[in-house]
């Protein structure tokens, strides 16, 4: 039975480079190839759809399928150029989609007047801190930051400053925390 | 003027990288015919949103009706509200003596310009709507020819409500209804209460 590798000892020094960067190696470059050259077929039987199927009127299901492959195409392109810009360019892509999906996911949510600033330290410090903190290998406080940070300080009527003055006039206060 | 204009498209690139601001219109078109657009009104970035939804070609003949007490009161908001936003500054306070509210409204209607018109009256700290101000029934009986166009703003309020600094980048989406039938000596009452409907017909459902 082969011996695991001993694990790498944990040091809490920062901010330190993210550990070994990746090289566009010939596997990388194989997958990617094979997607895009993938893509190339679905785009060219898209088009040949919509000149022969449609005769280049709108159909539903046609440009819905189109808008699909474009829509792959970029998603591709961009995961494609984060893995090849390196580590950082990957945690870039995967912090800004995460600032996206809080985005959407709140805007979907209720939330009252005096959530603002609890709203505000998610979206500008602990969102971009917890991306930070992967990108230094600071794992020790990465697992701990959103379970216990935010969780005791964000719910209370006054985190870390004046409440906005509006949020005291007319509207009920929150019982809790 | 140059630097005014650039202000106002800075302004608006921002609104809408903000906010990722959607337009949907609902039984209206853009349209270059002089208009009222009346809103709900939660945030002071209330009008430039309304102004980021429209063609840039309609946006310069666009302009915001605003409270002559809050927006002249210091320098900034003086240059904000008189060369960027290009608004018409209304004294609203109830022992007025200076010009006629409808009749300065008027002139932009007559000039060809449309107007962006909060009915409220005043930034709404909750949900819904406030009941609306006589206003808009004096300028829709004045100019007949004036469309009203109800806007319903979906977010915005969450995202800079009134008393805040920074904003949160929640999305936001604007609904433009279908224009207001003409009064047809219709009550001041019933007039504004049909107004307010066709407002709150455009809100999502609540939750």
């Amino acid at each position: 039975m082969p011996s695991l590798p001993a694990p790498a000892p944990r040091s809490l020094t920062w901010p330190r480079p993210p550990t070994e960067p990746m090289n566009a190696s010939h596997d990388l470059i194989a997958v990617f190839g094979g997607i895009f050259g993938l893509l190339a077929v679905f785009s060219l039987i898209g088009a040949g759809l919509k000149y022969r199927v449609a005769r280049g009127e709108p159909h539903g299901v046609i440009d819905n399928l189109n808008a699909r492959i474009k829509a792959w195409w970029a998603m591709i392109a961009l995961i494609g150029a984060a893995i090849w810009i390196g580590p950082w360019g990957v945690i870039a892509l995967f912090a800004f989609i995460s600032f996206q999906c809080l985005r959407e996911f709140i805007s979907l949510t209720h939330t009252r007047l005096g959530d603002h600033r609890a709203l505000l330290w998610s979206f500008f410090v602990f969102l971009p801190a917890q991306y930070w903190l992967i990108a230094t290998h600071w794992y020790g406080l990465f697992s701990i930051l959103i379970p216990v940070t935010p969780s005791c300080c964000c719910p209370s009527p006054r985190p870390w400053g004046p409440t906005p003055r509006a949020s005291w006039n007319g509207q009920p206060r929150s019982s809790g925390g | 003027m140059f630097v005014d204009r650039l202000l106002a498209s800075a302004l608006c690139g921002f609104a809408r990288a903000l906010t990722g601001v959607r337009a949907l219109w609902l039984g209206s078109e853009p349209d270059a015919r002089p208009r009222v657009y009346f809103a709900n009104h939660r945030s002071h970035g209330d009008f430039v949103l309304i102004w980021a939804s429209l063609p840039p070609p309609l946006r310069r003949r666009t302009r915001p009706v605003a409270g002559a007490d809050y927006w002249l009161t210091t320098p900034l908001r003086r240059f904000l509200i008189n060369r960027v936003f290009r608004g018409v500054c209304i004294d609203r306070r109830p022992g007025r003596s200076g010009p006629n509210p409808v009749a300065q409204m008027g002139e932009a209607l007559t000039a060809g310009e449309s107007l962006i018109l909060f009915p409220e009256g005043t930034r709404n700290m909750g949900d819904g709507l406030l009941p609306f101000k006589s206003g808009l029934h004096h300028l829709a009986r004045a100019h007949p020819e004036a469309e009203l166009i109800p806007v319903w703003i979906e977010n915005l309020g969450r995202v800079m409500p009134k008393g805040s600094l920074i904003p949160v980048p929640l999305l936001c989406t604007l609904s433009f209804g279908p224009p207001l039938a003409p009064i047809d000596g219709e009550s001041r009452d019933a007039f504004l209460a049909r107004a307010r409907t066709a407002l709150l017909d455009l809100a999502p459902p609540a939750d």
